[in-house]
């Protein structure tokens, strides 16, 4: 069985896909997503499209010419921020999930 | 330090029985052991990387409070036993957030692990980055099924992290993190 291609960007999880639902709503924001340690993830180059399903998808990514930034997770210093590229291509978004009293919660972060 | 020397050497003002910083306020990166009790502060407050023993009670009145690098909370009850490792193990796994329970963790008298019931690490292993990662269980109080955790290291920023979890090998846990088995995908990049 093939594998899915992912990239993870601090409790962002990439998923290479070749479509994104017609459900899906562009939105004129360079964040991605916010922790509650208020680090936000952003990016330049690219789209972000908003789409939610079962407390794990929370989007799509229609990268192009992307650098992806956040205070912690990059492979290099940009100001006071760490860059990470991403290449090219559709990325559906999860958010990381954990088992807490019995179930799979997103990540409280 | 006393209050005299920190209002000179950052600036602040006495107004009233205040010292008060009209804007942000940055001490961090220095040897400080505590904070003026009667501070103010205008902006944000960052005090992250000092020798802090405690914090005081105002720092709940400041909106953007960094007591750890990059983690913007402002619980003064919280942070101070975590501060003075008043918290047992269990309580530190019991913590919700997980950037609080890394900074718990962290501080935390890592003898402590011992007194965690039937602790046993299930699988260890080295991920893709080249950084260890664990599956730890143990047992707390009235509860039949052991808890388990999934201790990894950002590869960025070398942070550790315990992840709830009811796999049993680091590399199923990793993958259920984003609802996935282990044969469904491959991680090419990580930061």
């Amino acid at each position: 069985m093939k594998k899915i291609k992912v990239w993870r960007h601090g409790e962002i999880l990439f998923i290479e896909t070749n479509k994104i639902p017609k459900e899906a709503k562009l939105k004129k924001t360079n964040t991605l997503l916010v922790g509650s340690g208020s680090n936000p993830h952003t990016f330049k180059g690219g789209k972000f499209y908003e789409y939610q399903k079962d407390n794990l998808i929370f989007g799509y990514f229609e990268a192009k010419n992307t650098k992806l930034y956040h205070v912690e997770h990059g492979d290099k210093k940009v100001g006071e921020l760490k860059e990470a590229k991403l290449l090219d291509g559709i990325y559906e978004l999860r958010k990381g999930q954990e088992f807490i009293n019995s179930e799979m919660k997103p990540i409280v972060d | 330090m006393i209050q005299k020397e920190f209002q000179q050497k950052y600036g602040g003002k006495i107004d009233g029985k205040w010292l008060v910083f009209g804007g942000g306020l940055n001490c961090s990166g220095n040897q400080l052991t505590s904070l003026p009790d009667n501070l103010k502060v205008g902006g944000n407050l960052n005090c992250s990387g000092n020798q802090l023993k405690f914090v005081p009670k105002i720092i709940e009145r400041i909106k953007n409070c960094y007591i750890f690098p990059d983690l913007d909370w402002n619980d003064s009850k919280w942070i101070n036993k975590i501060l003075k490792d008043e918290l047992t193990a269990e309580e530190v796994f019991a913590i919700d957030n997980i950037e609080h329970r890394r900074i718990a963790y962290q501080y935390m008298d890592k003898a402590k692990m011992k007194q965690l019931k039937d602790y046993k690490i299930l699988d260890e292993q080295i991920d893709e980055k080249g950084n260890p990662m664990k599956i730890l269980s143990f047992t707390i109080q009235n509860m039949k099924e052991p808890l388990k955790f999934y201790n990894c290291l950002c590869p960025s920023s070398k942070r550790e992290y315990f992840i709830g979890t009811e796999k049993d090998t680091c590399v199923e846990a990793k993958a259920a993190c984003w609802g996935f088995s282990k044969d469904e995908i491959k991680f090419v990049n990580e930061w």
